[in-house]
């Protein structure tokens, strides 16, 4: 597996991450069955490969009973059933799960098959032992095209309330015969996670699965994808959406209300304050020697100066998000070790401490609740680092 | 108790044989250093009629499914009713050389011992592929052959993860040698068993080779309860002299085999393996 930036698609980003790779941006896409219907998986995968791009194709099982328009048009679609119906799934079925995760993989040119998975849920041992039977399908699938069978962990918000938890809850996924990890982690309902805690449990979580000596991809990072090389992941996956910049079973469930956005302002993401602002009010209002350090060039904001008069439109928005966020994380996960990644993560860190410091000393105070995570991710890979040598030391062993 | 068994009454009953010596019994089998028709060296281990026959079902279809140098080659197995009574035995390849055990007198280098323990993991590795747990990794379950290859042998209680009706024992999490029991064996279910535990009890066997001494056993320990204390809970065998003496890398890894929490051990034992060989 490519290791770095991935497209994580998941909100009409098809085009996106075809146009970001044709920048040379990212090193591979994770398909979303949930939001590409199969010939359309066909097709774009197709495309993302042309330049060079690995692909990954994500089932979406985590709420197998949920199911959209999309979905429907895979094979496996019949087989999105409870978990307690899938708890008494068939031979025959498993074998038609596997045949179609061996043809969506094919057709796709995945270079690893993610396995099908619910979600983990504390105090359900039907749910590891149904994704051990779906993972075995996943692997027949994988081992069909020869190419490797990743397993999928999702902690869900029941199992991670506390390292011993997710410690008694890793012990049993890890006895699957995974050739990687599809990882990802449930958060309160945050539009960025910020609690120091969570944050470092989820750490914690996938230093433990990268010392497996099997690829970790950090599924839905989003701007987390900072701290994924860190805790030793080889890869994240990263879309523009807020929807997927964490794993939030919401998507996965019918939804509630009217939804959207409206016409929210456009936001503009810096690496200097590693989150957004809100372009251009929340910009022009604060001094110009500050706006001067907030900007960071894009192939997209080009056009943008410190005077704040140039329009940013929603999607060049949203491109500038992923490529300042691929652009700044793809050399951590080039460094040697997890450690250095750790303190190359801090030193950005920092910087948007400090960034957002300078700027509530000038009384401007920002939407989103843009401030009030990156110095609790700093404490979290601070305490990584210290709290978890050995786990560090042995990755450096194994590698 | 072991299952023994007078070495004329064997030379009778199996006359096909040519019985060689007496070796070391297990409470369930005979074993005899023997040859075959052919004048193969061989091992015969004459089944107890006492003995689990689901067990034994287990060791069978565990050594069936092996070829693997490090792991002992079942050749024949054969349960025979006739109206001279039950002829109750299976055949293994006869590995010449001793039992670890022998071998672990003293302390040994760890150029000594890494490429032996190497090849050990490299046995577990095959046994993880098979999907079966042994459950029983202890000295005296590992032959070293006169060229200095292990073999794992005695899959009495060996767990087939796929076979689900030959794991419904009630005792299942507790089978096995106290001494190299995991935390798991002590406190967890049958469940809570699998191929991490058998890495735990090699890493017991790897500290006790490499520092000189069990890592969990204290003199004056006179029961079972302080054992188990100890393999649960202490990790006094971290401040040992002789483990500080070890290199970086090797105190790490063992830190990590004797981990008191299966995620925290290597998942795989080609990881050892491959560890072991760095290190050598």
């Amino acid at each position: 597996m490519k290791s770095g930036v991935w497209h994580q698609l998941g909100d009409k980003s098809q085009l996106v991450a075809y146009e970001q790779l044709e920048n040379g941006v990212g090193v591979g896409v994770a398909v979303s069955a949930r939001d590409l219907s199969y010939s359309g998986a066909e097709e774009h995968t197709a495309k993302y490969r042309a330049l060079g791009a690995e692909i990954i194709f994500d089932p979406q099982y985590y709420l197998p009973a949920y199911s959209n328009n999309k979905l429907e048009t895979y094979p496996f679609s019949s087989l999105r059933l409870s978990a307690q119906r899938l708890g008494k799934i068939t031979d025959d079925n498993l074998s038609v799960l596997a045949k179609s995760l061996e043809e969506i993989n094919r057709k796709t040119g995945s270079i690893a098959i993610v396995a099908p998975a619910i979600i983990y849920e504390a105090n359900r041992p039907d749910i590891l032992s149904i994704n051990k039977k779906l993972h075995a399908a996943a692997k027949k699938a994988g081992d069909a095209l020869g190419i490797p069978t990743f397993g999928t962990v999702i902690l869900g918000s029941s199992t991670n309330k506390t390292t011993d938890q997710i410690n008694s809850c890793l012990a049993d996924i890890l006895d699957i015969k995974a050739d990687g990890w599809y990882y990802s982690f449930e958060f309160g309902d945050e539009r960025i996670p910020s609690t120091h805690a969570e944050v470092y449990r989820c750490a914690v979580a996938g230093l433990t699965l990268a010392q497996t000596g099997r690829p970790v991809f950090h599924a839905y990072a989003g701007p987390m994808a900072l701290l994924a090389p860190a805790f030793g992941c080889i890869a994240a996956g990263v879309g523009h959406s807020q929807n997927i910049w964490q794993f939030k079973r919401e998507r996965w469930e019918p939804p509630q209300g009217q939804g959207g956005g409206g016409d929210a302002p456009s936001r503009y993401f810096s690496k200097d304050l590693w989150g957004t602002i809100v372009y251009p009010d929340e910009f022009t209002a604060m001094p110009v020697a500050l706006r001067n350090r907030i900007l960071c060039a894009s192939p997209y904001t080009a056009a943008l100066t410190s005077a704040g008069d140039s329009p940013l439109k929603r999607w060049d928005s949203n491109k500038h998000l992923i490529h300042t966020i691929a652009t700044a994380v793809q050399p951590i996960f080039a460094q040697r070790t997890a450690r250095l990644a750790a303190a190359q993560a801090i030193a950005i860190l920092d910087v948007a401490i400090k960034t957002h410091a300078d700027i509530a000393v000038t009384g401007l105070g920002l939407a989103d609740k843009t401030s009030s995570y990156q110095y609790n991710w700093k404490l979290a890979l601070e305490a990584l680092v210290a709290q978890h040598k050995d786990g560090f030391d042995y990755l450096e062993l194994i590698r | 108790m072991n299952y023994v068994l007078p070495i004329d009454d064997v030379r009778a009953a199996y006359p096909n044989f040519t019985i060689v010596k007496a070796l070391t019994p297990s409470a369930q089998k005979a074993a005899f250093h023997a040859k075959d028709s052919a004048g193969r060296d061989i091992c015969l281990k004459i089944i107890s009629p006492d003995y689990n026959i689901d067990r034994l079902g287990r060791e069978i279809l565990a050594l069936q499914k092996i070829t693997h140098p490090n792991i002992v080659r079942l050749i024949e197995y054969q349960y025979h009713v006739s109206t001279a009574g039950i002829k109750h035995y299976m055949v293994e390849e006869f590995i010449d050389g001793s039992d670890l055990e022998v071998l672990l007198t003293g302390k040994m280098t760890a150029a000594v011992a890494f490429p032996l323990f190497a090849q050990i993991a490299d046995g577990l590795s095959e046994l993880r592929k098979q999907d079966i747990v042994h459950r029983d990794i202890k000295p005296e379950n590992i032959r070293v052959r006169p060229d200095g290859k292990p073999v794992i042998i005695d899959f009495g209680v060996a767990r087939h993860l796929g076979m689900d009706a030959l794991t419904r024992t009630s005792q299942g999490a507790g089978l096995g040698t106290p001494l190299y029991f995991a935390p798991e064996q002590y406190n967890g279910t049958k469940y809570d068993i699998d191929h991490r535990t058998d890495l735990f009890a090699f890493g017991t066997i790897l500290y006790r080779a490499v520092c000189g001494e069990q890592p969990f056993l204290r003199p004056g320990m006179t029961d079972r309860a302080q054992l188990q204390d100890a393999v649960c809970n202490s990790a006094d065998h971290e401040t040992r002299p002789d483990f500080l003496a070890l290199s970086a890398s090797a105190q790490l890894l063992l830190k990590k085999l004797l981990s008191k929490d299966r995620a925290g051990r290597p998942q795989d034992a080609s990881q050892v393996a491959m560890i072991l060989r760095k290190l050598s």
